[in-house]
């Protein structure tokens, strides 16, 4: 998930893609009365940013979709990881894996944003702590399915792992310079 | 002499059609010569926690994670800040879930706070059993919204729907209550944040920079441990000197401070 994460916001959040990104804001605009809101980068350097990146991810669905139907963007010559982006958002699945795994963690989001900022949130403590544990348990069946949570990682994500993960993986340099 | 050693270390991967959570948690307390016996006791544990954990079902494993990790949260003080928060939502949650363990957590809390020497000058004179009394006492009024929280019109403040406890609690508990804004007043005030945890990490990012990016999680640890206390004993060192040269209450800022 985070790796298609990825992906997705290198296609069409990162702007590198000019015409793919020009018109997906395009689209963001239109959805949201002028207000052209973007993808969140995912980072492991921020606690939990994968996750709100993934509810932004959610919550540009429909721009999503809108943007990949438009003729203009069926015009454009994509290359093979734009051409797998699409596939992801054209999957269903894709969509309720995300759904199922953010509904789990959205009250323990929650938490942490409290708990992140600088106003009193003490209170609210025991009861998102609850929900999470009544969010996980209602999830239990979710994350059990084989067909959102079963395989493994596909082939085409190498380069969005190595971006993620590094170029190594499980090497550890112990030099001592 | 007792050595306590923890480490912790996790690891979150998900992908769109597997989501792998692999945690290792090792709390090893090894005292005197009972070292290594302890050792291999705690490895076969260990292994034996690793292989009933690998067996669970992914959902089993999210459970599992979490349950771990709520007692941390779902401590005596979030529990006094939940019965007591204003906030409507949270007050319908109380009402409905309130049980008498609640009721036991909420009880230490204002034993702790109100434990010699006490700056709550209103409970000066009262033994704690008249403390505690009159706390609940009080509690069952701001439930019930009656006697010194009839004024139902504070619930509907701007504090209250915002979840503002702390605030509210300042203005219209501490004046009418003798025990209960007091305990309040704290409980549902700012909690630490994770302050410490981003510092630490920004130390940790010094470290896996370059060539060392990839370094595990153990080697990282012990890294960073050194790095930090190398830079708090830098900093205290600083400091001393710079007291030692600017002693005195009369030392103003000036010009040299700025270059």
């Amino acid at each position: 998930m985070i790796l298609k994460l990825c992906r997705l916001y290198n296609v069409f959040g990162s702007g590198a893609s000019h015409g793919i990104f020009a018109q997906f804001m395009l689209q963001s605009a239109l959805a949201f009365k002028g207000k052209k809101i973007g993808l969140i980068r995912g980072a492991g350097t921020r606690m939990a940013l994968w996750f709100y990146a993934g509810i932004r991810m959610l919550r540009l669905q429909q721009v999503l979709l809108a943007t990949i139907h438009q003729q203009k963007f069926r015009d454009l010559d994509l290359n093979a990881t734009a051409r797998r982006a699409i596939q992801d958002i054209e999957n269903p699945v894709f969509w309720k894996t995300l759904y199922a795994l953010l509904r789990a963690v959205f009250p323990a989001l929650r938490a942490l944003c409290y708990c992140d900022s600088n106003t009193p949130a003490m209170d609210k403590i025991a009861m998102l702590t609850y929900r999470t544990t009544v969010a996980i348990e209602k999830s239990k069946s979710s994350f059990n399915d084989e067909n959102l949570f079963g395989s493994k990682a596909s082939f085409s994500l190498q380069s969005e792992e190595k971006e993620v993960f590094g170029e190594v993986q499980g090497d550890e340099y112990d030099d001592d310079e | 002499m007792i050595m306590i050693h923890y480490s912790f270390a996790s690891s979150l991967y998900i992908s769109q059609s597997s989501f792998f959570i692999y945690v290792t948690f090792r709390d090893d307390i090894v005292e005197g010569d009972e070292e290594e016996s302890d050792d291999e006791e705690s490895d076969d544990e260990e292994a034996d926690k690793d292989s009933a954990f690998e067996a669970m079902s992914l959902g089993d494993k999210v459970e599992f994670l979490w349950n771990k990790r709520k007692s941390r949260l779902e401590h005596d003080y979030s529990i006094a800040g939940w019965a007591l928060c204003v906030m409507p939502e949270v007050m319908d949650d109380c009402s409905r879930r309130m049980t008498g363990d609640h009721r036991d957590a909420i009880e230490r809390v204002v034993k702790k706070l109100h434990t010699v020497p006490c700056p709550n000058n209103k409970a000066k004179n009262m033994m704690m059993p008249e403390i505690l009394d009159t706390f609940w006492n009080e509690f069952k009024q701001f439930t019930s919204q009656t006697g010194w929280a009839s004024n139902r019109a504070r619930f509907n403040s701007p504090d209250a729907l915002k979840g503002n406890s702390s605030a509210w609690h300042d203005k219209y508990s501490i004046p009418y209550t003798n025990i209960l804004g007091y305990v309040a007043c704290r409980v549902t005030s700012k909690i630490l944040g994770i302050g410490a945890a981003e510092r630490v990490w920004g130390d940790t990012k010094t470290i896996k920079s370059g060539k060392r990016k990839h370094l595990k999680g153990n080697s990282t640890e012990k890294r960073t441990v050194l790095y930090s206390s190398a830079k708090i004993t830098q900093a205290r060192i600083k400091r001393a000197a710079m007291e030692r040269d600017t002693a005195g209450i009369n030392t103003m800022f000036n010009d040299d401070d700025i270059k």
